[in-house]
């Protein structure tokens, strides 16, 4: 047995762990059920995947009890995990893998038949694309299957609204991918902020290295043919019709309206997570941005129009939200950078000591002083370190999480407690990320947001955004 | 051969700067009395007026122009009162049409034979790319030639402090190509800041679209260094072209555009376009030295971009408290980013693509490029209530229009202009500290400018002065 690390069982655990699930065993699986459907913690719960070839196997192993040995291989653990019963790709080739370390799970490609034939499925691992996040979760959400979906939740603001009434409705145990919630981090700056470490928060500057994939770029002109291995259509799902092209799939889809979030879309969900969580941003008042060009010369090819963001998301972009003073918090301005930019180097930071400590970061700016952590809210120091350590730390008030992101659903799926990301928690989250692609498509106007009614009260045309624009024959 | 003949009315109407003006234009009686005047003052023998090079009004200065086919060629047009007697640019081909204009003129390829063979030249203009400026010019005004230099002024902030020296010392009249700096608007800016018409001013926020801008002339390339080696045209002298820059090879992708984008030749969209968004700030507001910089640019891999400039940046500059005036913090955004939509726009008040605004305590004074043209306080409200303070600064005959005249007038009557090397200097070096800042970006760079040395980056202070090709100095 290794050496146990944390979110990972020691044997004498695992010992303990299976005496006390044995206890448990007597309460019989077979009760009347009705929606939502309970897993029993003695019973394995029977998950299905959808979108397996990427960050869904992850989910999926992690799951399944799945552990990387010495050789870099994934290997059962000794405890056993859920079972994985039914996996839906739409792409044979990027999900063999994924199927193979899982042969006895039933696979599909259509994730409407996967759930009509298959009654067994308990909860379903949502991992695809951005754009069907929304369509595949409803759909589980509306049999009674628990759902976990990768961030962001959906892929537009009415979405994200409909996905979190709909998992309060069918009662389902729901889970957004953002595991940083999960985290230490996000939990000490949550209790930090709220003891009134760093004063009021007036400012936050978050950024990231992405896009780290194309953006800024045409719509492929050439048509190459598509791979026998991929159903294009289902990979469509509800967007709107386009020719294939490796530019979209499987590794590039973020880059493109139509299909991805773009870096925002992508990183917010992680590295503003936090602050939104210790304060609540759920309601911004308004939300600007300017973006890099987007033209042909950039590559030296040749003179180009210069043609507004169109196809894919700009190089590089900010978006500035507002926050007007609410319960707790007072008003606060919210910057986030992408594509290399970064915010000023606060005069607090010690000369030499780096301005970032991962590939994203957030400085979280109160009229008392500045919190910085890394991508998923990890490390959170209070700068500069002599402040941090002069700091008494206040008691642990938010209860931690033991086990990882995926463990904490499995819990709430089996009738825990809701797990922490839930779609009410994730849900608004998304909207105020979301909120701010909008406005990448507006650059230097400021729209003024009502979410109450999700509407932006001062361009009516941007609200066309916040809704989905699904192809004949998809519904939400 | 100076040309003695009598100028034609027109021309004395054109050099003379007496006369009240309106608007930057001459009324017909200011004209009339204009005339008469120069026509009085060619009686004065020449060396009466004495001093280095003073030309008198009556006699047309003798102007030689490197890198005429460019940017040189309106610079010229602009001059065609003088006599152009020598012409030097390393590409016959985009010079041709400069050099046929002028049959006149003499031609060369190297402008250190020009200076050298052409004893007849009193006055220098220098328009080739940036890279050359500072060896051009410096040799120019070592020969006490008066300099009128585009903008930026030079690559590197050494070049543009030893330029601004030499200026001095050798008691040229100099005027750097940023025409704005003659408006009329810029003057009334400079009028309302110090008249408080928006109170202290704290924040300065300028931007452009540049490369980004769409044209052939602000569109630059951000990519890595092509591998391809074109033959060099047979009309272009490329080791010319790079002048002090490390040999590379020939690329239309450097020349004659776009050099502008790349590290080696130019100084991005912040000094070519710095020099004419930051000007009415940076004289308002007499900002000076910096204290620090810090930049922050769009990812540029080495593979990717190494040698170019960003696709965008931003530049955060900081100056102290000056006499009575509030320390600034003034931030630059290129690419197409812009500042956050400040607090006093109106809801229908946009940014134009390329501009600035000054945020003082009471109200923000908002301008476009060039000379603050647009000027407007801003909210609007104000703009109206406010009364409009006695003009005190003197007004360039013809505004922006005149920016080269006034160089020639300069030239002759011995009075500067107003964008002379002493101004034009150090507002290049603010621009181009913000150059060397996007290449250690990140980083809070303090700023000693007496000293002209960052007190805390020796690898910034490589980029204050780099080294030039064997053979060239300055």
């Amino acid at each position: 047995m290794k050496e146990q690390k944390s979110g990972q069982i020691s044997r004498r655990d695992f010992m303990g762990g299976a005496a006390a699930a044995m206890a448990f065993a007597i309460i019989p699986g077979c009760v009347p059920r009705r929606r939502p459907v309970y897993t029993p913690p003695s019973e394995k719960l029977n998950v299905a995947g959808v979108g397996i070839g990427g960050m869904g196997r992850r989910n999926l192993l992690e799951i399944a009890g799945f552990e990387l040995n010495e050789e870099k291989e994934y290997v059962p653990k000794e405890q056993p995990g859920e079972n994985i019963v039914a996996l839906c790709d739409v792409d044979d080739e990027f999900a063999a893998e994924v199927y193979e370390l899982f042969p006895k799970a039933k696979k599909y490609r259509d994730f409407r038949k996967m759930l009509e034939k298959q009654k067994d499925i308990d909860a379903v691992v949502i991992a695809t694309p951005d754009h069907t996040h929304a369509v595949i979760a409803m759909a589980a959400m509306q049999l009674g299957k628990h759902v976990y979906v990768q961030k962001p939740l959906t892929h537009s603001i009415y979405e994200a609204r409909m996905l979190t009434k709909a998992a309060r409705k069918y009662k389902v145990a729901t889970q957004m991918g953002n595991q940083g919630h999960s985290g230490e981090g996000a939990r000490l700056i949550c209790e930090w902020i709220a003891d009134g470490a760093i004063g009021q928060v007036r400012e936050v500057h978050a950024w990231t290295n992405r896009p780290i994939w194309p953006q800024g770029i045409d719509r492929p002109k050439d048509t190459p043919p598509v791979p026998k291995t991929l159903d294009w259509d289902l990979w469509l799902g509800p967007a709107p019709k386009r020719p294939y092209h490796p530019l979209y799939h499987p590794r590039f889809w973020r880059g493109w309206w139509d299909f991805g979030n773009g870096a925002l879309g992508d990183m917010a969900c992680h590295v503003l997570d936090p602050v939104f969580w210790a304060l609540k941003l759920e309601n911004p008042t308004s939300v600007e941005a300017c973006v890099s060009h987007y033209s042909y010369m950039v590559e030296g090819k040749a003179w180009g129009q210069i043609d507004e963001v169109r196809d894919s998301y700009p190089r590089a972009s900010i978006v500035r939200y507002e926050f007007a003073a609410s319960e707790g918090r007072g008003p606060l301005k919210l910057t986030w950078y992408d594509g290399g930019l970064k915010p000023a180097r606060p005069d607090e930071l010690e000369p030499g000591r780096p301005l970032e400590q991962s590939k994203s970061n957030a400085l979280i700016i109160g009229d008392k002083g500045i919190i910085r952590h890394g991508e998923y809210g990890d490390s959170p120091r209070i700068i500069p370190e002599a402040k941090m350590k002069a700091y008494k730390l206040p008691p642990k008030t938010i209860p931690r999480i033991e086990g990882s992101h995926e463990q904490n659903w499995v819990e709430a799926c089996k009738g825990g407690k809701a797990a922490c990301s839930n779609f009410d928690y994730s849900g608004p989250f998304t909207e105020m990320v979301l909120l701010g692609n909008i406005a990448l498509r507006y650059p230097g106007e400021r729209l003024e947001w009502d979410s109450k009614k999700m509407k932006v009260t001062n361009l009516p045309q941007a609200n066309e955004y916040v809704h989905h624009h699904y192809r004949a024959g998809w519904t939400l | 051969m100076k040309n003695r003949e009598s100028p034609s009315i027109v021309s004395l109407g054109r050099s003379s700067c007496s006369g009240k003006q309106q608007n930057g234009r001459i009324s017909r009686r200011d004209f009339v009395r204009g005339a008469a005047a120069a026509a009085a003052f060619t009686i004065v023998p020449r060396h009466v007026l004495g001093g280095p090079g003073h030309t008198p009004p009556s006699e047309k200065l003798n102007i030689a122009v490197i890198g005429a086919g460019g940017r040189g060629s309106d610079d010229i047009r602009a001059v065609s009162t003088e006599n152009i007697v020598a012409l030097c640019d390393v590409d016959d081909r985009r010079a041709a049409h400069t050099f046929n204009t002028y049959p006149k003129a003499k031609k060369y390829r190297d402008f250190r034979k020009m200076l050298e063979k052409e004893k007849s030249i009193e006055a220098v203009i220098v328009a080739s790319p940036d890279h050359t400026h500072a060896v051009a010019a410096m040799m120019a005004i070592k020969m006490k030639k008066h300099v009128f230099c585009e903008k930026p002024l030079a690559h590197s902030v050494y070049e543009a402090r030893m330029l601004t020296e030499a200026a001095r010392k050798h008691k040229v009249q100099t005027q750097m190509g940023n025409q704005g700096h003659s408006s009329d608007r810029i003057r009334m800016l400079c009028e309302w800041i110090a008249d408080g018409a928006i109170g202290k001013v704290t924040e300065v926020h300028a931007w452009s679209d540049r490369p980004a801008g769409g044209n052939p002339w602000s569109t630059f390339p951000v990519m890595a260094r092509p591998k391809d080696t074109p033959p060099v045209p047979s009309t272009l002298d490329w080791d010319l072209w790079l002048g002090p820059v490390k040999y590379r090879p020939y690329h239309p992708i450097y020349c004659p555009m776009t050099w502008r984008g790349w590290w080696d030749f130019g100084c991005g969209a912040l000094g070519d376009m710095g020099c004419h968004i930051l000007d009415p700030a940076f004289w308002a507001l007499k900002l000076g030295h910096p204290i620090n910089i810090q930049a922050t640019t769009t990812h540029w891999k080495p593979e990717e971009s190494s040698e170019t400039f960003p696709r965008a940046s931003i530049v955060r500059y900081e100056f102290p408290a000056r006499g009575d005036m509030s320390p600034v913090k003034l931030t630059w955004y290129d690419g197409r980013l812009k500042p956050p939509i400040p607090e006093c726009f109106e809801p229908n008040r946009r940014t134009g693509n390329n501009g600035a605004i000054l945020i003082g305590e009471k109200a923000a004074i908002m301008h476009d490029s060039h000379g603050a043209s647009g000027l407007r306080i801003v909210p609007e409200s104000k703009m109206r209530e406010y009364k409009l303070p006695p003009k005190t600064i003197p007004r360039v005959k013809e505004g922006d229009l005149g920016h080269e005249q006034d160089w020639v007038r300069a030239c002759k009557d011995g009075k500067p202009a107003s964008s002379n090397f002493d101004y034009g200097g150090p507002l290049t070096e603010m621009v181009l500290l913000g150059v060397a800042a996007m290449r250690v970006k990140d980083r809070k760079l303090e700023w000693d400018g007496e000293n002209m040395r960052f007190k805390n980056s020796e690898r910034a202070n490589e980029l204050i002065q780099p080294p030039y090709r064997e053979g060239w100095t300055l």
